[in-house]
Formats: structure tokens, sequence, C-alpha cells
């Protein structure tokens, strides 16, 4: 699966034969990432199933008109995110609560969740990652798990990569401090 | 690799105690999600396609201008109606009223005077003539009386002899 390229399945997605072979191609190298990048935003598994598949719906819809100034792999991210973060605010707005609120509801659902197979230390350090700002948040993630280049987050965040460097340094502090306290 | 050991320097920098712990994804899911999911989202594309078929026209107004725009034609079509309506179920002023109504009487081929019997009013005239309706002689004035007889003498003489020896 590997051995196809960004460049080789949009040429493939472009031309309507080989269409749905291509999305098939490009579903099965990103599902995985994408699945890993969502869940961490909204801990749910099933709130994670639906929000990969809208936003490979939603690539499907945009990729013949994707244009190759940007990598696909950040576009890709950068819709996964978008779907995410609606998702949340949505959330958030539907059942009239706080920011902190909908974090509490997810870390409280976490050791519930039969998708969560992780440690006491663990589970600490998801706890103490659902304390920060979802900016913040967003940045460790994608640092800390995704191992993405500042450049890349920088493409999907639209933010600058000092800004990044530096939400990176205050989330990592913030963790430490969470789990040494507690 | 290079930028794995790049990041775990990083966080080192900042933290070693983050960096002391094991990096490990803690979420589950089952290969077989995997497995099933390019055809699960290949399906809901082909789902979402007819929707968007079936429901194109709807989803067209669900856009605020077009809204508008079908909200002011709807309201200016029945207030077109209505208008057409009222003017039609108007009652007409007396004056067309009364034209409609002698029209039609002169125009009109089968008239109310074409439709009395000629015969009957005959008849009626001669009993007139010879009743001795007093009740109905003595509630007229004595002018009216005078043109009464005139007239009736007047039918007397032109029908008794003829159309009564006919009958």
């Amino acid at each position: 699966m590997s051995d196809f390229t960004d460049k080789d399945i949009l040429i493939a997605f472009r031309d309507e034969n080989s269409r749905n072979y291509a999305f098939n191609l490009l579903v099965k190298k990103y599902q995985q990432t994408i699945y890993y990048h969502i869940r961490r935003i909204v801990i749910d598994h099933d709130d994670t199933d639906d929000l990969v598949q809208n936003t490979f719906v939603k690539i499907f819809e945009h990729l013949k008109d994707f244009r190759e100034d940007a990598q696909l792999y950040t576009w890709i991210y950068r819709i996964a995110t978008n779907e995410a973060l609606a998702f949340l605010k949505t959330k958030r707005n539907r059942s009239f609560v706080s920011f902190n609120d909908v974090e509490h509801q997810m870390s409280n659902s976490l050791k519930e969740s039969q998708f969560y197979n992780g440690d006491e230390i663990q589970l600490k350090l998801q706890k103490a990652i659902l304390t920060l700002p979802e900016k913040q948040r967003l940045v460790f993630n994608m640092r800390y798990y995704d191992e993405m280049k500042y450049e890349d987050m920088s493409a999907v965040l639209e933010t600058s990569v000092g800004a990044l460097k530096a939400s990176f340094h205050i989330a990592v502090k913030k963790i430490e401090e969470i789990i040494t306290e507690h | 690799m290079k930028n794995s050991e790049d990041i775990f320097n990083e966080i080192r920098e900042i933290s070693p105690y983050l960096a002391g712990l094991k990096k490990e994804n803690s979420f589950q899911a089952s290969d077989e999600y995997f497995d099933g999911l390019s055809s699960r989202i290949q399906q809901k594309i082909s789902a979402e396609k007819k929707e968007v078929k079936t429901f194109s026209l709807l989803s067209y107004f669900k856009q605020p201008q077009w809204a508008v725009a079908a909200s002011l034609m709807i309201i200016l079509s029945i207030s077109v109606v209505y208008y057409y309506n009222h003017k039609h179920n108007q009652p007409q002023s007396l004056a067309e009223n009364s034209n409609i109504y002698w029209d039609e009487i002169l125009n009109d081929n089968n008239t109310i005077i074409d439709r009395i019997d000629e015969n009957m009013l005959v008849d009626m005239l001669a009993n007139e003539s010879n009743s001795t309706n007093f009740q109905f002689k003595n509630t007229i004035n004595k002018a009216d009386k005078a043109v009464l007889e005139d007239v009736s003498n007047y039918v007397d003489s032109k029908y008794n002899n003829d159309v009564f020896n006919e009958l």
C-alpha cells in the first residue's frame, strides 16, 4: 500500500475510471493516522468513527479540486482537525456546557471506554492533556504522538512555527506539573 | 527517524520526566474496524449522492437569499390571486346593474313581454271589465275610475266581438 505516493493517488483519482480505486488506496493509507488524530481530540470511539467517515467523504468530494501547492497529507489533516473541532463546538453549544465540562466528561469516559487500554500513568497523562486549552492540546498531540514537523503543523493549524513551539513548550510544562502533583 | 529523535530531545529539554515516560497509544480500534472502514465510507458516499439528487431543490431553498426570494414570490402570487378574486366578486354599482338589466330586456330575444300569454291578458282584462269587484274599484279615485272605464270599454269594443266570439 505504501508503494503508492500521494502523487500517484491524485493522478489515479482524477481519472474517473480509476477514481474509486484511488480513493480506496487513499483511505487505506491514511485511515489509522486520521482515526487516532480525531480520537485524541474527541476521545469517544463512536464519535470518532462518524467523524472519520465524514472526513473521508469530504476528501472525496473535494479531492479533484485539490491544488498541489500544499501537501496532501497536511490537507487531509486539516479537514480532519476542522471536523473534530466543529464537532466539539456543536457538542458544547447543544448541551450548554462550558469547555471544561465537556473535557471533564471526556476525561471520565476514558477509563470506562472498552476501547481504552492505557495503564494508570497513561490515564493520568491523557487526563492531563485534556485539561489543556484546545489549541495547546492539538499542538501537543500532533507533536508528541503524531511526530509532526512544526512546518507541517503550521500548514494544518495556520499558525506560525514560533507560536507552535511556544505552545508545545507550555503544554509539556503543564502536563508535567499536573502529573507530578496528583 | 531523525524527526523522532529531534522531538525526543526537544521534550527532554523541557521535561525530563515526560521524556522518561513510555510513549504508547492507549486508544484501541480493532483491525476489523479498519478492514471495513473503506467500504463503509464508499457506501456513505453513494448514499449521499442519491440524497443530494433527491433533495437538491430543497437544499437550494435552504440558502437564505433563495428562501427570501421564494417567500416573496409566494406572497406576490397570493396577493395577485386575492386582488383578482376580490375585483370579480365585488357588487357592481347600481348604474352598471341597471344598464345590464335594460340591456338584457332590450337585447334578449326571449324578453319578459314576449313570454306573456296574450290570451291570458285578454281574459284578465275582460273579467275585470265585467266583474263586480267593488273592493278594487272603491279603492281607486274617480279619475282613475274614469281611465279604467275607458280602457275597459276600449277592450270590450275591440275584443268582445271577435276574440270572445271565437271562444
